[in-house]
């Protein structure tokens, strides 16, 4: 029972940062970044190749595949969103212009890497302790720990400074948030950063964890956008009740069903809500078109 | 048995806490031209919503010609008779100016798929039919020499009375009219006000939105100055631009 | 020669199904990535029905269209509530979970290890066999899918599908009961993917779930994108386009390993350029953008 508590909590820690650095994103541009699972996958092979190719310690490699993955995020937007954006895509074009992308980065890591599964880090992580009867590894440990740390710092560092008004000014009303000074750019710029940033990070976390393969960001990023929308308006709450929903909900269909039908339980539930409830559990309506 | 043409009865609807309707009603008489004028934020293109089904009222009813049509889908609100046309101006702007008509018409066979596959000839025949009533109405519009053109290609003033056209294609019989003349220039407005006038006689009742008091006064049989989701005052054109309470709500 | 033909075959399957997935996306505007699962179930039925129960390809065909065409009004049902790019999220749900049926459904679909020895067809008694007999079915196939899409968008229908595209307000208001049409559009998209998906069971002979994946859907999206959507030929130049360019790679001598990749990250690259460039396509009418009623 213990251990069923332990594996939700972690499962529910992943699904949460890889939702929080998705969200950052998507509530402020405002449509479905897809490449953003190639950040995630990124943020571990960098870890990789810093550490094994060039011999870094461990924690300098830690810090600069992260950083390396906020600039590719940060890139993406400048180099190809920013312009469609100027020239008046929509949020469908850029979608489809993300998968593209997406589909680029992921081959591009196939190629670099190869696609057989890579570990790094030792035991060190992977020695598992024993809590309250339950079994858990140093990294899910600090999976779980950093999952506590995002809420808190998204709680009380973003969404209540000046960035994270900017960030919602911008996301609330792009026109509105120009006029009154807001740097429309420099706001999706810093929402970009902080969401790769973070999506690297939870890439790394993971390598430490199971490997890295080159399509492991995909699955991550899918389960991370059915959780911002079952939690529906990208608030910190919202998308961690989700999270622990869908894992719970996760779990439940591997012990009854098999593990091989988790994915499967996830987008039903995908399904369900947006046939249902596309709100999400704490969101407002998503209104098609105004008459 | 009202006779009215379209009736409305006691209509609720709130915004997030804000009474866009509150209780209104009112009715249309057969062949008659009724303006419906107000403040923004009055109601006015909410009640059009909602008799037009794409809005559904809190509480109160919609009756056309007697049968009660209140929460029906707007496709077959359409479908029974009542057109209406949008303050901000609904087209399809990448297809041409015919196209739009043509698509207007109703219980056309070739839009059924059967029909497409399998009575290819019965869809051709009142595709030609309708498309000889398109031409028709187009050249009395004065919109003829467009027809091939796409319709993003026609001049706001033009767009406005090609919506008009659509309305007559769809041969009902309640138009709602949300600003047809709004915004545009003198000559056109003369037109499509001429086209309105001359709707009554081919069987058709019109509710006219209208900012332009002139064009009101000139067109309409009677007219509902309608406040804050309420009806303020109804009467002859006359009448209601006298009453002292729509005065004052235009000097408010 | 036989490569040849092997290449035409399959743009002749994609043509089908890019036509098909042309008239849900391009000409009534539902962009949908989940084609690929059209194309699976079609290819899995007629498999399945073949070793089975050893009925003529006619029949399975039949019925890969009929299954593969309820499957289609399953994942048009969402598109009634949802907007655009929530619908497509939708979709690749549906692309997933029937992947993941296909994959895990062990035993009945065989799961991972796939259906093999699909027999050859017979029609009206002649067998096919050769690569050229495939080429003349696949080539029937096409024709009539694109017969059968012309007669549709030059239809009464068709204008309605432009109309529910370009302003489905609009068009509700003209009377036309919008959520009858993209579920109807939806089952015939996916009824001739299916088509394409039987053609290319008997072909290849042995299917598996990782032919119909969600990279697949999102590379029959960029064929109809690239060749422009909302356009008759234009998937059709697509399919062209994008079958064949991967194919000249061999000539320039990659290791195979790395083929596959330079492949997707060819139309991956194209898709992202044309988005950017011209997100109608070579050829097409529609660019996935939703005017603003009133500019």
């Amino acid at each position: 029972m213990a251990q069923i508590i332990v594996n939700i909590l972690f499962s529910a820690s992943t699904i949460f940062l890889v939702s929080i650095s998705f969200s950052l994103i998507f509530s402020t541009a405002r449509f479905f970044h897809f490449a953003h699972a190639a950040v995630i996958t990124f943020g571990a092979y960098g870890c990789f190749a810093f550490s094994q190719w060039l011999a870094l310690p461990m924690s300098v490699s830690v810090a600069i595949a992260a950083a390396a993955g906020t600039l590719i995020g940060w890139c993406l937007e400048w180099a190809i969103y920013r312009p469609m954006r100027r020239n008046g895509a929509s949020p469908l074009i850029l979608l489809l212009a993300s998968l593209g992308l997406y589909i680029v980065l992921q081959n591009g890591i196939s190629m670099l890497f190869g696609d057989d599964t890579k570990v790094i880090g030792g035991s060190a992580v992977a020695r598992s302790f024993g809590i309250l009867g339950a079994r858990i590894t140093g990294i899910q440990l600090t999976v779980i720990g950093v999952a506590v740390a995002v809420y808190f710092a998204k709680v009380f560092l973003v969404d209540r400074t000046r960035i994270g008004l900017a960030l919602r000014a911008v996301a609330d009303s792009p026109e509105l948030s120009k006029v009154s000074g807001i740097e429309f750019d420099k706001t999706m710029g810093i929402a970009f950063c902080l969401g790769s940033l973070l999506a690297s990070a939870i890439g790394l976390l993971r390598a430490f964890d199971v490997g890295m393969t080159p399509t492991m960001g995909l699955p991550m990023l899918l389960l991370g956008v059915v959780a911002v929308v079952l939690g529906g308006n990208g608030k910190a709450l919202g998308i961690a009740v989700a999270s622990i929903l869908l894992a719970s909900f996760q779990q439940l269909a591997a012990w009854q069903l098999g593990t091989r039908w988790e994915e499967t339980t996830a987008f039903l539930l995908l399904l369900a809500f947006l046939l249902c409830r596309p709100q999400g559990i704490l969101g407002r309506p998503l209104r098609k078109a105004e008459v | 048995m009202s006779g009215e043409m379209l009736e409305v009865r006691g209509l609720e609807k709130r915004f997030d806490g804000v009474r866009a309707l509150a209780g209104f009603s009112c009715s249309l008489r057969p062949g008659e031209i009724l303006g419906l004028i107000g403040p923004n934020g009055a109601g006015k293109t909410t009640l059009f919503n909602v008799v037009s089904g794409f809005i559904a009222a809190n509480s109160g009813k919609v009756f056309f010609k007697d049968k009660d049509i209140t929460g029906a889908s707007p496709y077959r609100i359409t479908n029974r008779g009542i057109s209406r046309t949008f303050q901000n101006l609904r087209l399809i702007r990448q297809i041409s100016v015919l196209d739009n008509v043509l698509l207007s018409f109703q219980d056309q066979p070739g839009e059924k798929l059967r029909n497409v596959f399998f009575n290819w000839r019965k869809s051709r025949e009142r595709e030609n039919a309708n498309r000889e009533e398109a031409i028709g109405l187009l050249e009395e519009t004065g919109l003829a020499h467009k027809a091939g053109d796409p319709a993003e290609e026609l001049s706001y003033g033009q767009q406005k009375l090609l919506s008009l056209v659509c309305c007559l294609a769809a041969k009902s019989e309640v138009l709602l009219l949300d600003e047809p003349v709004a915004g545009i220039a003198p000559e056109m407005t003369e037109r499509i006000l001429a086209t309105i006038r001359g709707l009554p006689s081919r069987g058709r009742s019109v509710i006219l939105i209208e900012h332009n008091l002139d064009a009101v006064m000139q067109v309409c049989d009677r007219v509902i100055f309608m406040d804050a989701g309420a009806k303020v005052s109804e009467g002859t054109p006359e009448e209601v631009r006298n009453d002292p309470r729509v005065i004052e709500a235009y000097i408010d | 020669m036989e490569y040849l033909l092997h290449i035409l075959i399959l743009i002749g399957i994609y043509v089908i199904l890019s036509v098909s997935l042309n008239l849900i996306a391009g000409y009534t505007g539902l962009l949908s990535i989940a084609h690929a699962a059209f194309f699976g179930v079609g290819a899995y039925v007629a498999a399945l029905m073949a070793l089975k129960l050893h009925s003529p390809f006619l029949i399975n065909i039949l019925c890969a269209i009929i299954l593969s065409g309820l499957v289609g009004a399953l994942v048009g049902i969402p598109s009634l509530r949802i907007r655009d790019d929530y619908f497509v999220i939708a979709t690749f749900a549906f692309q997933v979970i029937t992947f993941s049926v296909l994959n895990n459904w062990i035993s009945f679909t065989g799961g991972p290890m796939g259906l093999p020895g699909i027999p050859q067809p017979t029609i009206f008694g002649l067998r096919i066999s050769s690569h050229g007999g495939f080429l003349v079915l696949v080539g029937v196939f096409c024709a009539l899918t694109l017969c059968v899409t012309q007669r549709i968008v030059r239809s009464p229908f068709g204008r309605v599908l432009k109309a529910i595209r370009e302003d489905e307000v609009f068009a509700q208001s003209a009377g036309k009961n919008i959520a009858a049409y993209k579920v109807l559009v939806f089952m015939l998209g996916a009824g001739m993917a299916a088509v394409a998906g039987v053609v290319y069971a008997y072909y290849i002979s042995f299917i598996d779930p990782t032919s119909f994946t969600v990279m697949e859907s999102i590379f029959i999206v960029s064929i109809v994108i690239i060749g422009g959507a909302g356009s008759l030929w234009g998937p059709v130049v697509g399919a062209i386009v994008l079958v064949t360019l991967p194919e000249l790679l061999r000539f320039v001598g990659l290791p195979s390993a790395v083929a596959a990749n330079v492949r997707q990250i060819l139309y991956g690259g194209l898709l992202v350029a044309f988005m950017m460039w011209r997100p109608r396509g070579f050829l097409g009418e529609y660019a996935f953008q939703r005017e603003e009623a009133g500019k």
